[in-house]
């Protein structure tokens, strides 16, 4: 879907905009679609792209969110800085299980990450003396945007819709840069691909660094924005499920397809939250019927049908303005 | 210290038994369909439940449940197939998709199960759930003891009708070829089904006997999936003796890093044992038709 200048500069002013029309709860659930894009765009560009279903992105996640907060509770270094290191210590954590799964098929790699998500989660809770266990660590609040942390939820929306772009266009650059071409032809077909030169485990590793690097740089902004973490709500299962279930919702391997996937799973997560009363469970009952509905009825996401309703509606008004032209 | 080293070892193997038994009950779908059963350890939750209603409002002893939940869970097994499973098949859907579906599927029955049940631990007490044999310094719990044997005389089950029966063969058949077991005349799509049927089934029969020395609460199907896929790579796909066998080797992994050093690093050590065998062995160490 390419976007004409003109419009793009008024969607951007209307999502600057926002903030100033609703409401700061409401503004809460507009954060947390940008931040599901922001993680499921980078998700995307491994499990999407790359074609390597990830059922275990938290464990990047937590890795961000703990190097960050352990550098800023116990040093005093800035998230500002933690976050890159945090970015940067995700990549040894992908290539542990990337190296020895690359080269393989079938279902190796899935099983990996989720084997990596729960053991990084039994270490969080292990090493206790660093990472204060499953007790958690909770942060001071500062309000200050030096240390990552605004005053209101206005402030971590800019934040958010910034990274949301951000790993959008990083997606974007993938899809049509010389290693999205890579990966398409390796999922298309690893053999000929692989005969035409392309290093199959090299360009995958790339593709899993990446997306490794931006989770964990989400996890750090998360860490700031909940002022609280420990080890079962930074690295669960659950939020690894959300972010798949996000990028399969709207679409794999589609640029624009997290975008779509994470604000279904919001809607969703709010629709499922009023119907249920807030049973335990319930809401995460419904993830798991959408999860299944959408591999059967629609395993390709539901991004085509936007692009095809946008495409639809710009047709007609194009017709419409072009006729009277004409005529 | 080596008597308990040797009891953690006996203890684990024990254990490692009814590892072995679930996971056979997932090796089956994989290697014949290539269908990884990512709700297994859900269903062998949903059926410890089941086994503890039993014995809680039934008085029926777990081990008496066994038939009751394998002939239930066999006709669940089939249901799910027929509502999710064939549609998936018959277009010739990827891996990940099947995966996929039935991680949703695991989602779905772990979050239904705490709706119905709660958050909150269960214990069954059976009669002989307390009881132990000592055996000279050795001391040897009766409920593991007979989950072990269990296990074993179940595995022999599933090799005997594997090797003597039509379907058996059938399914093994459709498992190495299966254009040429359809040529051959078998019913392939309904090999699948009690292919299935015969995995959720196996997952009932492994449930009561963890039931007898092992607390219920909705999440623990979660960490059982991962062994099993663990035990099922290790032992190679679609071999029935290999994941016997490897299911051992895990359960005295895990009991003997429990007992030297701390039972939360117990998983970081199957992980590491899972990348080393994933590093050099990734086809397992057992061939690669059911066996």
């Amino acid at each position: 879907m390419k976007l004409k200048l003109p419009v793009s500069i008024i969607i951007a002013i209307f999502l600057l905009a926002l903030p100033l029309l609703f409401k700061q709860d409401v503004i809460h659930y507009l954060n947390l679609i940008f931040f599901f894009t922001a993680l499921t765009a980078a998700w995307n560009i491994i499990s999407g792209f790359g074609g390597q279903l990830s059922l275990g992105h938290s464990a990047f996640f937590a890795v961000g969110a703990y190097t960050s907060t352990l550098l800023y509770m116990d040093l005093g270094v800035t998230p500002w800085i933690g976050m890159i290191i945090g970015g940067l210590l995700a990549i040894p954590v992908a290539f542990l299980i990337g190296y020895p799964t690359f080269r393989l098929r079938g279902s190796y790699f899935v099983l990996a990450t989720l084997a990596l998500a729960e053991v990084v989660r039994r270490l969080l809770v292990y090493f206790k003396e660093v990472t204060r266990g499953s007790v958690g660590i909770p942060m001071p609040f500062t309000g200050s945007p030096k240390n990552l942390q605004f005053p209101n939820e206005s402030g971590y929306y800019y934040l958010f819709i910034v990274f949301a772009f951000l790993t959008l266009y990083i997606g974007w650059r993938v899809r049509y840069g010389r290693i999205g071409y890579f990966l398409l032809a390796i999922r298309e077909d690893e053999e000929a691909a692989e005969s035409l030169g392309v290093s199959i485990r090299r360009c995958k590793l790339f593709a899993f660094y990446i997306s490794a690097f931006f989770t964990a740089i989400i996890g750090t902004i998360y860490s700031q924005w909940a002022s609280y973490i420990d080890p079962d709500a930074v690295c669960s299962i659950e939020l690894s499920v959300q972010i798949a279930l996000a990028g399969i919702l709207g679409g794999m391997g589609t640029v624009w397809g997290p975008l779509a996937g994470a604000a279904i799973l919001i809607v969703s997560q709010v629709l499922g939250l009023s119907f249920t009363g807030g049973l335990i469970g319930g809401v995460y009952m419904l993830y798991g019927l959408l999860l299944i509905v959408t591999i059967l009825l629609r395993p390709q996401g539901v991004i085509g049908l936007f692009e095809q309703g946008i495409r639809g509606v710009f047709k007609l008004f194009l017709r419409r303005s072009t006729g009277s032209v004409t005529n | 210290m080596e008597i308990f080293v040797i009891q953690a070892v006996l203890n684990g193997l024990f254990l490692g038994g009814i590892y072995g038994l679930l996971a056979i009950g997932l090796t089956l779908p994989f290697g014949v369909m290539d269908i990884p059963n990512f709700a297994h350890g859900e269903f062998v939750m949903l059926a410890m439940y089941g086994a503890y209603f039993l014995w809680h409002y039934a008085h029926l002893d777990p081990l008496l449940s066994i038939p009751i939940l394998i002939a239930a869970f066999f006709i669940i097994g089939l249901a799910f197939y027929n509502a999710i499973l064939r549609r998936l098949i018959a277009v010739n859907a990827s891996t990940p998709a099947r995966l996929l579906a039935l991680a949703g599927l695991s989602i779905f029955l772990l979050n239904f199960a705490m709706c119905l049940w709660g958050t909150s631990h269960r214990m069954l007490k059976a009669d002989y759930t307390m009881s132990a044999i000592i055996f000279g310094s050795f001391v040897i719990r009766v409920p593991l003891l007979v989950s072990f044997v269990g296990s074993m005389i179940l595995t022999a089950l599933v090799m005997l009708f594997l090797h003597k029966t039509y379907t058996g063969k059938a399914l093994m058949a459709t498992a190495q070829d299966p254009e040429a077991a359809t040529l051959m005349g078998v019913n392939t799509p309904r090999m699948y089904m009690i292919c299935f049927g015969i995995g959720i089934a196996l997952a009932a029969a492994a449930a009561p006997f963890l039931t007898t020395f092992q607390v219920i609460f909705p999440t623990i199907g979660m960490p059982l999936t991962l062994a099993g896929f663990v035990i099922v790579i290790m032992g190679g796909l679609g071999s029935v003796i290999g994941a016997y066998i490897a299911g051992l080797v895990i359960g005295i992994i895990e009991s003997v890093v429990s007992l030297l050093l701390t039972p939360e690093l117990a998983w970081v050590a199957i992980f590491i044992v899972f990348v080393l065998i994933l590093l050099f062995k990734p086809k397992g160490f057992f061939g690669k038709w059911i066996k």
